[in-house]
């Protein structure tokens, strides 16, 4: 690794600031769920044989299911596929109870539910050279024609677990555990480095 | 090696755990040969130079277990689904 990190602890988040060559940004990161703008997160995982029927009660209550590894929006909550029968979902502006609560109501004792609010730093990356970047370190065909807005996937990077879906046609959510963040930030701004990165919303370290 | 997972596509292996052969099945406990057949459950294993069902755990993944078909000889897999019956192998 270069010596871009030398002097910020392997145990801290990167702080947010401007990295590589100055005046270029191909790359760009915001941790999305802060103090500031929190954001909840939760799993649903269908019980046993009711994978059919949840997704039948959660269309019906505004939120559409795939049971496949894509995301989908509806009813302010947005649903990421992560394995059969099991999604991540969050909600902005929301507190996990709360969240917990709804989904409850929708899913009407089909499924499974967790408050994971905590458990993620979301960071959501965009810019024209995301996907160069990107590329270093996630082994998913990242080329737009295969992976295209909408799909899905958890996979490893950089030996860190992750769960990432692409939102629109240039940007990238990141779901990774909370305290392997300060590891996959490191990764990413090393990668990212080279195009001039522009890291927010992680504090000063 | 790529193992084509059914639920998230194809992937590199080291996103998975391998258990090894999936033919043995766990024998009766309550027979009157059990010893004889825990020793063969547990520790007798075939080595095929050829196709083979193999366990597999999407641990990095899906986390799921999967049912592979794989060439020993050439890591070519011909069939892949998840373990187990029933809706996604549960």
């Amino acid at each position: 690794m270069s010596d871009l990190l030398e002097h910020i602890a392997p145990t801290r988040l990167v702080p947010e600031g401007h990295y590589g060559p100055e005046g270029a940004t191909g790359v760009s990161a915001r941790a999305a769920n802060t103090s500031a703008s929190p954001l909840a997160a939760a799993t649903l995982v269908a019980r046993k044989g009711a994978t059919g029927r949840l997704i039948v009660a959660c269309a019906a209550a505004g939120l559409p299911l795939a049971d496949a590894p894509r995301s989908s929006g509806g009813a302010g909550l947005e649903a990421v596929g992560t394995g059969p029968g099991r999604w991540l979902v969050l909600a902005e502006g929301m507190s996990g109870p709360d969240l917990v609560a709804r989904l409850a109501g929708m899913a009407q004792g089909l499924a499974a539910i967790t408050d994971q609010s905590d458990a993620h730093l979301i960071l959501d990356i965009c810019g024209e050279r995301a996907r160069a970047a990107l590329e270093k370190g996630v082994t998913v065909d990242l080329e737009p024609t295969v992976f295209r807005a909408g799909d899905a996937a958890t996979t490893v990077v950089s030996h860190v677990g992750v769960t990432f879906w692409q939102r629109d046609g240039a940007t990238y959510r990141f779901a990774v555990g909370r305290s392997f963040a300060p590891a996959f930030l490191r990764w990413l701004t090393v990668s990212a480095a080279e195009f001039g990165f522009a890291l927010a919303g992680t504090g000063r370290g | 090696m790529r193992i084509p997972c059914p639920y998230c596509g194809a992937r590199s292996s080291h996103e998975f755990a391998y258990l090894g052969d999936a033919a043995p099945t766990r024998p009766d406990p309550s027979a009157p040969d059990a010893a004889e057949a825990f020793h063969s459950y547990v520790y007798e294993r075939d080595n095929p130079a050829g196709p083979m069902d193999e366990l597999w755990y999407h641990s990095a993944g899906c986390r799921r277990w999967l049912k592979v078909t794989r060439d020993t000889r050439t890591h070519a897999i011909t069939a892949v689904a998840f373990a187990g019956t029933g809706e996604g192998g549960r």
